[in-house]
Parts: structure tokens; sequence; C-alpha cells
């Protein structure tokens, strides 16, 4: 692995559920992300994959600071970002910038395309009137835009076009990170090709990291370098994605895999179905998430959560059997 | 960007343009509405008879077609021989005035509170919202009733009674549509971007309330404009001689059986210029609407 751009170290967010209207009773927390660390190389993508609900998106906010830690530390080129402000801040509020899974809602219904891509620049500072409207110029012929639809409202544009439109405005500002949080979930599948690919194109081109959150396991490993599979709160794979593919160790990616489609329908494979519901992350007990799900569980797992540990070089696992 | 705006200013103003974006448009209540608004500022200069002008000869005068009426006082005179087509005309100068006003006024205060409240949540927002309670529970006609007899009747008065309870209106309504704007993913990247609270609300939250904002104010032009003829109806509102509809329609009641048009020509501006305010609001709705804009 290359340089390390971003270092999540024992990340946590918890959020408490309280009961009454003037003096709070604290009931409990739910533990959204529960000790989560990794790493993103630069100009890497980190890919994060789990069911709903695992708090892969809370991860997300997290780094784009629209949440505050309960605890651990997220370091952005070396710098704490919980310490960040004035300047700083601000230098980092355009070096991080994100895409979300449903373009209609990612847009301004009420302002013109070109000012929604130039608004990280503007707020940014520091470039003149005419360096704006070059950026946003070029930052459109990247994405396969028309370059008079700087002039438009974004509800004359389709979901793919919107997309591209979000990814403009994530380039505009020159960012080292972008967080792309499902961003072909809510698009026709036939769209869904071309804007990863535009996505990779831009990568290889400018060398900008991705942190990738999806569903689909296909996009991630065709995208990502390593991935992480998370499950309620937790990280309980880390892996170079050929290798998670291959040989998946945890029984929760086991079974994760095993559920996604193949690539042809006439292949056949063992479907591995775990028993039982998702628990939830509302104050959970002591030991393995998966322990009540899991095919192989042993005593030791209702008692030891198991640390995320490294098996062989670069295969990190949280599970007992490893 | 100054230049730029008024670029754009330029480029929408000419007259293809101005066509177009009023194609569709409710001709009757926009007449109305022009005609209103004309009459309203150059009332005096329109009036054929001066409406203060006392004359008990010509006192309930009919209208012009009826027997006895005649042509120089088209909709007759009222019981002090005033011409009521004259005091109609001047009349419409105070529903314009207090109803704009009042409208600016609550208009303002309430998408600020809305927008504040709103969007910053917490303690702000409670104390904003129970201050719009209290004032949506007080019997305002009382409460306007008391005030002009401390303060005393008068346009200006009217405005400022007016004002206090009308934005309350606003910023419930408002408050809830922001409420859901800010959930918007736009928001969150506006956040993301660096965007200031004050940027964010001006940018991105007021923008899009002002759909709404302008829904409410139609609506409210009629009712503010019923709340002024009201009070001048009950006799807290424009003190006489000055001519305002609802005191006419109050002055008119006593001859409801014998000269009914002294009651019934207000009420019929009033009705007219309510609905047409009304229409024309529910047009403005649709064009305002990006979706709904071909430009």
């Amino acid at each position: 692995m290359g340089e390390i751009l971003v270092e999540a170290r024992d990340v946590k967010k918890y959020f408490p559920v309280n009961r009454g209207v003037i003096v709070l009773k604290h009931l409990g927390d739910i533990k959204a992300v529960d000790g989560v660390s990794f790493t993103i190389g630069k100009g890497e993508t980190f890919g994060l994959v789990g069911e709903s609900g695992c708090g892969k998106t809370t991860t997300a906010r997290l780094i784009l600071l629209l949440e505050t830690l309960t605890g651990g530390t997220i370091f952005f080129d070396g710098k704490d970002t919980s310490e960040l402000s004035g300047p700083e801040l601000r230098k980092y509020r355009a070096s991080v910038q994100a895409v979300f899974q449903d373009p209609y809602s990612s847009l301004s219904p009420r302002m013109r395309v070109g000012t929604i891509i130039a608004e990280p620049v503007v707020i940014g500072g520091a470039i003149s009137t005419n360096g704006i409207k070059d950026r946003i110029a070029q930052v459109i012929k990247m994405v396969g835009l028309r370059r008079d639809a700087m002039e438009l409202y974004p509800h004359e544009f389709s979901g793919g076009q919107r997309q591209r439109i979000a990814i403009a405005r994530a380039l505009a500002s020159n960012p080292k990170l972008i967080i792309l949080d499902e961003p072909v979930s809510a698009l026709d599948v036939s769209i869904r090709a071309q804007i990863m690919n535009l996505l990779y194109d831009i990568q290889q081109k400018l060398g900008v990291s991705y942190l990738l959150i999806a569903h689909n396991l296909a996009v991630v490993k065709h995208m990502s370098k390593v991935t992480g599979v998370m499950y309620m709160g937790k990280l309980v794979e880390v892996v170079e994605s050929q290798e998670l593919y291959l040989h998946p160790l945890h029984p929760y990616t086991q079974a994760l895999l095993s559920a996604a489609l193949p690539s042809h329908p006439d292949e056949q494979r063992e479907e591995i179905v775990l028993p039982g519901e998702v628990s939830t992350p509302f104050n959970p007990p002591p030991g393995c998430r998966l322990y009540r799900r899991c095919l192989y569980a042993r005593p030791v797992c209702s008692e030891q959560d198991p640390p995320l540990k490294e098996v062989s070089s670069g295969h990190f696992v949280a599970c007992h059997l490893h | 960007m100054i230049i730029g705006s008024l670029r754009r200013v330029t480029r929408y103003a000419s007259w293809p343009r101005i066509r177009k974006s009023l194609k569709g448009v409710p001709w009757f209540p926009l007449v109305i509405m022009v005609l209103f608004v004309v009459v309203g500022v150059f009332g005096r200069q329109l009036a054929p008879h001066d409406p203060l002008k006392i004359d008990i000869e010509i006192r309930l005068l009919p209208l012009f077609f009826m027997k006895g009426g005649s042509l120089q006082y088209p909709l007759g005179t009222d019981h002090l021989g005033r011409d009521v087509l004259s005091r109609l005309i001047v009349g419409s100068g105070v529903s314009l005035q207090v109803s704009l006003v009042v409208i600016a006024v609550a208009a303002s205060i309430g998408a600020l509170v809305a927008v504040v409240a709103g969007y910053l949540g917490g303690w702000v927002d409670t104390i904003l919202m129970r201050l719009v309670d209290i004032i949506m529970s007080m019997p305002w006609i009382i409460i306007a009733l008391v005030f002009a007899s401390i303060v005393g009747a008068g346009v200006r008065n009217i405005i400022i009674i007016l004002s206090i309870f009308a934005w309350p209106g606003y910023a419930r309504v408002l408050r809830g549509e922001v409420l859901r704007i800010k959930q918007g993913d736009f928001v969150r990247l506006a956040v993301v971007a660096g965007a200031s609270k004050a940027r964010i609300m001006l940018r991105h939250i007021f923008p899009n309330i002002v759909n709404t904002l302008v829904v409410i104010s139609t609506l409210q032009v009629g009712s503010i404009i019923l709340a002024e003829a009201g009070l001048s109806f009950i006799g807290v509102g424009v003190p006489p001689p000055r001519p305002a509809w609802g005191a006419m329609a109050a002055d008119g009641v006593g001859y409801i059986f014998t000269q009914w048009w002294l009651a019934v020509l207000p009420g019929v501006a009033i009705v007219l210029v309510v609905m047409s305010t009304n229409l024309l609001g529910d047009w403005l709705r649709v064009r305002l609407d990006p979706k709904f804009r071909q430009l």
C-alpha cells in the first residue's frame, strides 16, 4: 500500500436513547459504529459493504464531519479531523467531497446547475470569478455533460445526468477524497456501468481516493483495491478485494457473498442462509455480534468479542475460528 | 455577480418573454387586480366627485338605471349625500395599502422566524414556536379593540395590529416546510462543502420556501382585506369620514331594506378583490415552480 490519506482508528458513534421530556433518562445507546479501524491509501478505493443499517453510512458521515465522534480518531493527511478549525477546516471541506445515493434529493431544485457545481469552490474562496467559470466548464466536460448544462435547472435532467452533475460538483474543488455513498443504487441498471466507469476514469486521471459504499458486491469488486465488510457497527473482515471474493474467511462474509447473484444464471452455487434476524445494535450483548446467527458458533463466541486480527498477510478477520 | 443578474433581468424583460410568461394567466382576476391596484394608487385623481363632500339635498340617490337615478352619480349617494362611486374608488386605497404593508411585514417576519427556528432547532425553535402559539391563541379582534381604544383608530394602527397577528401563521406553516427541506441531501452536501449556517438558510432553505410563501401571501391578501373591513365595520378601523369598504358596508346596513346597494356594493368590491387574489395566487404557485417553468 502506498501513502495513507485517511486513517480511522477505533472509530465509534453511539446514538443515545433517552426517555422523558424534561429530565432525560438514559436508557442506553444504539452503537451504530463500534470500534472501526481502516486506512484509505492515496489514489485508492476502499470499499465498504454490508447490509442496511450496519453503520456504513454513519462511518461516511463521520468522515464528512456531519456527525461528531463518540470515540476514536480519524486522521486525514496525518491530522486529527476533530481538531480542525478555521482555515484548516475550510481546507478539509474542500478536500473531502461526497456523492450521495439519491440524485433527486442531492441537487437544490432552485439553483442552476452551474451554481450548484460552483458552490464548493465559491465557499473555498481563493479563485477569481473567471477561474471558477473555467473550472466549472472543465468538470462539466470531464463528467460528459454538455456545456450549456450550466444554465439549466436540475429538473431538466434525468437521474443518470443528475448523478453526473453531483459528481461534477464533488470534483470542482479538486478534492483528495470523495465519499461515494451508494452512488449507483438509485440508477437504472443500464446507467450504472456508465457512472462506475466514469468514476473509475476520473480516479485514473486525477488520483483521487474513494470511499465506496455499496450493496452491490460486483461494483465494489470492480472498483476497490481493499474491501471492508461491516456487520452491526463492526468491521468483520478487511482484505484486498480479489482475495475477499476468492477466500472469504468470516462466516458473515461467506453468507453475504453467497447471496449475491451469480454472473451466469446456470452457475450452480451453494447458498448459505443465516438463521434468524439481524438483532438491533441497541445495547448489544457482549461477545461476537453474529453469535446468535452464526453456523459455527462456539461457547467462546458469546463471551468474548473477537478482535480484528491479521490471519495472513493483509487479510484481517474478526472471528474466533481464525 | 451584479452585472450578471442585471443582464439576466434585461433578458427576462424582453417582450416575447413577458408574453410567454403570461401564458395561461387567468384574465378576469388579473384585470380585477390591475384595476384594484390602479384605482387604489390613483383613487383621488380618478374619483369623479369629492368623496367627503356632504350634500343632504341629494342623499340616498339610487343607481343610475333606477327611477330617480342620475348618470352624474352612477352608483347613487349615501345617507349624507356623498357619491358612492367616488367613495368606493378612494376606499380601495385603504384596502390596498393595508393589505400590501401587512403582507410585506408579516411575510418577512414569518419567513425569518420559520427559517431560523426550523433550521437551527433546539431552544431557539422552542422559544420562537411557543411565541407563535401564544399569539395564535389570542383573540385578535378583542386585542384590536383594546389597542384601538388606547392608541386610537387609524390606518397605521390597523397595520400594526394586523401584522402582529398575521406573521405567526406564516411562521408555523413555513417552519414545517423548512423541517422537510433541511432533510434533503443537498443541504447535507452544502455542509460538506463548508457552507455556513447563514449561507445554507439564505441560499438553500429560503429559495425553497418561496413557493409556499407566495401561496400563503395571496391567500392572506383576502383575509387581511376582510380583517381591515371587519375592523372598520365595527368602528375601530379607518376613522370617518375617510372612506373604507368595511365602514361603507357598516353604514349601509341600516338601509338594507330600502337602499340595499349601499351595503352590497362595497361587499361586492371586497368579494371580487379577495376572489381574484386567490385565483391569481393559485396560478402564480404553478408558475413559480421550476418544474412547470419552461423558459
